[in-house]
């Protein structure tokens, strides 16, 4: 990850007035986290950063309201490796247009979690944190302390496939070779009854606040299933079996589409593992229908084509 | 009036009240206030809760009146007698500000009658979590606004000090429950002191709903709501918010009508039938939540609607800080 | 403890078709089930009631009678939404709910020998009529009484038969307009503040009190000052998403004012300083 470069590009962009905006990250203000910024001067180049705090996916800002600029000025946003995948899946199915962005790669080698920082060490003391090899270097008010990655990163990133972004106007580093393995599955091995019973304790802590839905890039319906009124497919009342029946909406509007990124399980503040629930969608997508979603911009989404020779083993 | 409780007598407690007892308690990485019947189910050593207990007295779905064809059946508000154990002191104060709203001009039978029969005992923080700022809003680790009885774990004992007539009630009503307290007091300012001090986020809040009077139009807010994604995170693990909504729910002729938990963060909160939308942005409706909270509510009650809890802060998936705004809104 | 979420129970007792069509607007008189409440019911005009359909939901109207028209209710409704659309499919003898009265209503007392003015728009007619009756019903309380109504078109107009017949009395002025031509119609066309502007009622002693489309309340607003009415004279109703009605759920507010409790009724004197989406 080049901050310098990013800088630089970022304050080209602007000056030149090839985007009026940029959307990246800065610091965050309680702690050493980062946060989304979204900047339209030169100036405010050097606020915005690039480090393994980095974790939260902008494209969402493409896709979160209808776009109100009846100028359609051009934005500039850094992506990551699963950025990107989820941007690449939003231009698949037209949320935005290629032509009104600047895409701003970033190569990526993980993202710290920032509870799993927070067990090793005390957040309002980290100075600084880089990169060495395998390990992270925290600088801190009394010393150093150095922990292994695969201690420290979002199980997601462990298990990435994508770390390079697959389409940028500009990449910020050099390519970074996919870490491989396959993601763990909590309810691998269950019955459908030890199943249920995993997922129901999940969903009965759900308070229905939407963040895994306003986090995700993907989402971006106009009348969510989830509120609309007429039809009321998910009751208002917030129960186990609404919000079974909330999730299980948003995971099969998921498959095919989802990126993988992580950024609704993170958002959730109930700490229901929503990724393991969307990486089954997004496996079952591949096994079936050998589709992988956000590698391909060129690609008809999943659920809006078929092929002749798709599998019909449900027709008995 | 100060008395001590040995830890190993809570169960005796429990059963001699026979209330139902709610108290904090751990799953996985969460802390939820549930419903508890023995003391060794209580995680004593929490920071705060993911929800607030607002849900105990104003629960995320609660029927209003059930019906059938054009006859309602009401619901009689629920006198069960409960205890609260185990509260913060932020958490506590919530239910202080919140009360006005339930109990002024018309009076919400289902809040009222919850609060009357439920005693809150609570849990003097030795250690603040990373984002509280209650100091900030005049309360404290050890503040006892809205509390019956406050408990500072001591290790095998607490101290109990009573503060309200409910609270010393109950200490007299199962006297033979507690012992006197000797030195504990001395032991339980070290730690107040402490525990104060440990506080790192600290905002000024004087002279704020003044101040924000003359903010409504400054261009302040376009920036703050930028990166927000209009979850409603903030609103509900929020203790002293409190809009809901009001649905009915059929099955053929029988149904109910509920309400639910609502956030001025939702588009369709203000949304009116034609389509007009009076607070169409996320700008409008952040502006709205901070205005509502640190202005409008003083305005009507008297008192700001906000304890420092941190728990918006916490839990915002983009990072903003509500510190950090109202630093920025009182120093423009 | 009174429970202010619980809906009374009413009878629809007559139902009037005001204007047809897509956006089509009835009247419900509806008169309680319990006869001791349906006699007992008072209110100030103004006020408004939480209509209920039993699985549909609840909406917030302005009563559109006056209080003195004993056991009975008026609510005029236009159909526009889920709730509205259940209720314009009801007959006579069906059930409702109504619960209330809630709201400020508009300070009749204060304005005992003023001249009254009332300026309405389409269905904003409604909250209107309550005062207009009762000051017709409380005549010699009260001074002159102006009525400027108007419409988009004559098929918009409500409540036409009883203006008709108020336009022949002598003890109140009715103005009625359209916007545009129409064959017949042989009053003033044109939008309502026009037609303000050219009547020019004056200020002296008079309240004036406007509901209608927000754009025509701005505009007649404007035209008022013009004539010389301070903010204090001016009066108008305002419109929210409720749920609640009576304070609690927070949605209404504007600024620090709940439209549902401390209005729909406000001065201008008020609210033109009140900073708020509205």
């Amino acid at each position: 990850m080049d901050e310098e470069k990013m800088r630089d590009t970022v304050r080209d962009l602007l000056s030149t007035g090839k985007v009026a905006s940029v959307i990246g990250y800065e610091k965050g203000e309680l702690g050493q986290g980062a946060r989304p910024c979204i900047i339209t001067s030169p100036d405010d180049a050097d606020r915005l950063i690039l480090t393994p705090m980095c974790k939260h996916n902008l494209t969402v800002y493409l896709t979160l309201e209808p776009p109100t600029d009846p100028e359609k000025k051009k934005v500039a946003l850094i992506v990551k490796g699963c950025d990107a995948r989820a941007l690449i899946q939003v231009l698949q199915e037209r949320g935005v247009e290629r032509d009104d962005l600047v895409i701003l790669g970033v190569p990526c080698t993980g993202m710290i979690e920032p509870d799993k920082l927070y067990q090793e060490v005390i957040e309002d003391d980290i100075l600084e944190i880089s990169e060495d090899g395998d390990t992270f270097i925290i600088k801190t008010r009394d010393g150093e302390q150095t922990l292994k990655k695969e201690d420290v990163l979002f199980d997601e990133c462990l298990t990435c496939t994508y770390p390079t972004p697959l389409m940028a106007d500009v990449m910020l580093g050099e390519p970074v070779e996919p870490r491989g393995g396959e993601a763990s599955d909590p309810t691998e091995g269950m019955s459908a009854e030890e199943r249920w019973a995993f997922w129901s304790d999940k969903f009965s802590k759900c308070i229905r606040c939407f963040a895994c839905r306003q986090a995700c890039p993907l989402c971006f319906c106009e009348v969510c299933a989830g509120d609309s009124l007429k039809p009321n497919w998910v009751k208002r009342s917030v129960n186990l079996s609404e919000n079974t029946m909330w999730h299980f909406i948003r995971a099969f509007h998921h498959a095919g589409r989802c990126a993988e990124c992580g950024a609704c399980e993170r958002a959730c503040p109930v700490g229901i593992p929503l990724m393991t629930l969307n990486k089954r969608m997004a496996r079952e997508a591949e096994d079936i229908f050998g589709y992988s979603s956000g590698t391909d911009p060129e690609a008809k989404p999943l659920l809006g084509s078929f092929k002749t020779d798709d599998e019909e083993d449900f027709i008995q | 009036m100060d008395a001590v409780l040995k830890k190993d007598r809570l169960d005796e407690l429990i059963t001699k009240l026979g209330y139902e007892v709610i108290a904090p308690v751990r799953k996985g990485t969460t802390v939820s206030f549930e419903t508890v019947s023995k003391a060794s189910d209580i995680a004593w050593d929490y920071a705060n809760s993911v929800v607030p207990p607002k849900k105990i007295f104003f629960p995320q779905t609660e029927e209003l009146f059930a019906f059938d064809g054009k006859t309602i059946a009401e619901r009689t508000p629920e006198t069960i007698k409960r205890m609260v154990l185990g509260i913060r002191p932020c958490d506590a104060r919530s239910f202080a500000i919140l009360d006005p709203l339930f109990t002024k001009d018309f009076k919400d039978p289902y809040y009222i009658r919850r609060r009357e029969n439920t005693v809150l005992v609570g849990l003097a923080c030795a250690i603040p979590g990373r984002n509280c700022f209650c100091t900030s809003l005049g309360a404290g680790p050890f503040d006892t606004t809205g509390l019956d009885l406050l408990l500072v774990d001591m290790g095998d004992r607490f101290l109990v000090r009573s503060v309200t007539e409910k609270g010393k009630t109950l200490l007299t009503e199962n006297e033979e429950l507690f012992e006197e307290a000797t030195d504990e007091a001395g032991t339980a300012d070290e730690i107040r002191e402490r525990a104060e001090s440990a506080i790192k986020r600290t905002v000024d809040v004087s002279g704020l709903p003044e101040k924000l009077k003359t903010l409504f139009d400054h261009p302040v807010w376009e920036d703050m709501a930028q990166t927000c994604l209009g979850c409603y995170n903030c609103t509900y693990l929020c203790p002293t918010c409190h809009c809901f909504d009001i649905q009915d729910e059929v099955r053929g002729r029988k149904g109910r009508r509920i309400r639910v938990w609502d956030s001025c963060s939702n588009p369709e909160y203000t949304l009116h039938g034609s389509g007009y939308n009076p607070r169409p942005g996320r700008k409008n409706r952040m502006r709205n939540r901070i205005l509502h909270k640190y202005q409008y509510y003083p305005d009507n009650f008297g008192v700001i609607a906000c304890v420092g809890c941190g728990r918006c802060a916490s839990n915002c998936p983009v990072g903003l800080s509500i510190v950090e705004e109202l630093s920025t809104l009182g120093g423009i | 403890m009174e429970n202010p979420y619980v809906p009374n129970m009413a009878t629809i007792i007559g139902l009037k078709e005001e204007v047809k069509g897509e956006r089509a607007i009835k009247t419900f008189r509806v008169r309680f089930n319990d006869a001791e409440l349906a006699d007992s019911f008072d209110y100030i005009p103004g006020q408004c009631g939480m209509v209920t359909l039993l699985g549909k939901g609840e909406c917030f109207f302005a009563i559109s009678c006056s209080p003195t028209k004993k056991g009975y209710l008026e609510f005029s409704i236009m159909r526009l939404g889920k709730v509205t659309r259940a209720l314009h499919e009801l007959e006579v003898d069906e059930t409702v709910g109504v619960r209330g009265p809630y709201g400020n209503g508009f300070p009749v007392d204060e304005w005992k020998g003023k001249n009254i003015l009332c300026i309405g728009g389409g269905i904003g007619q409604a909250p209107l009529r309550s005062l207009i009756q009762y000051v017709m019903d409380n005549r010699k309380d009260y001074g002159k009484l102006d009525v400027i109504y108007g419409a988009r078109s004559t098929a918009d107009l409500c409540f036409m038969g009883e203006l008709e017949e108020m336009e022949k009395r002598d003890d109140v002025d009715v103005h009625l307009s359209i916007d545009n031509e129409e064959e017949g119609w042989t009053r003033f066309v044109g939008f309502v503040p026009t037609n303000l502007t050219r009547i020019a009622p004056s200020p002296e002693n008079t309240i004036a009190i406007t509901c209608g489309p927000p754009i025509m309340i701005k505009f007649v607003i404007q035209a008022l000052e013009k004539l010389g009415f301070t903010p204090d004279q001016i009066f108008t109703t305002l419109e929210m998403r409720m749920k609640c009605g009576i304070g609690k759920c927070g949605r209404c507010n504007i600024g620090n004012v709940y439209v549902c409790k401390d209005g729909p009724v406000f001065s201008w004197d008020v609210l033109k300083d009140v900073k708020g989406e509205m």
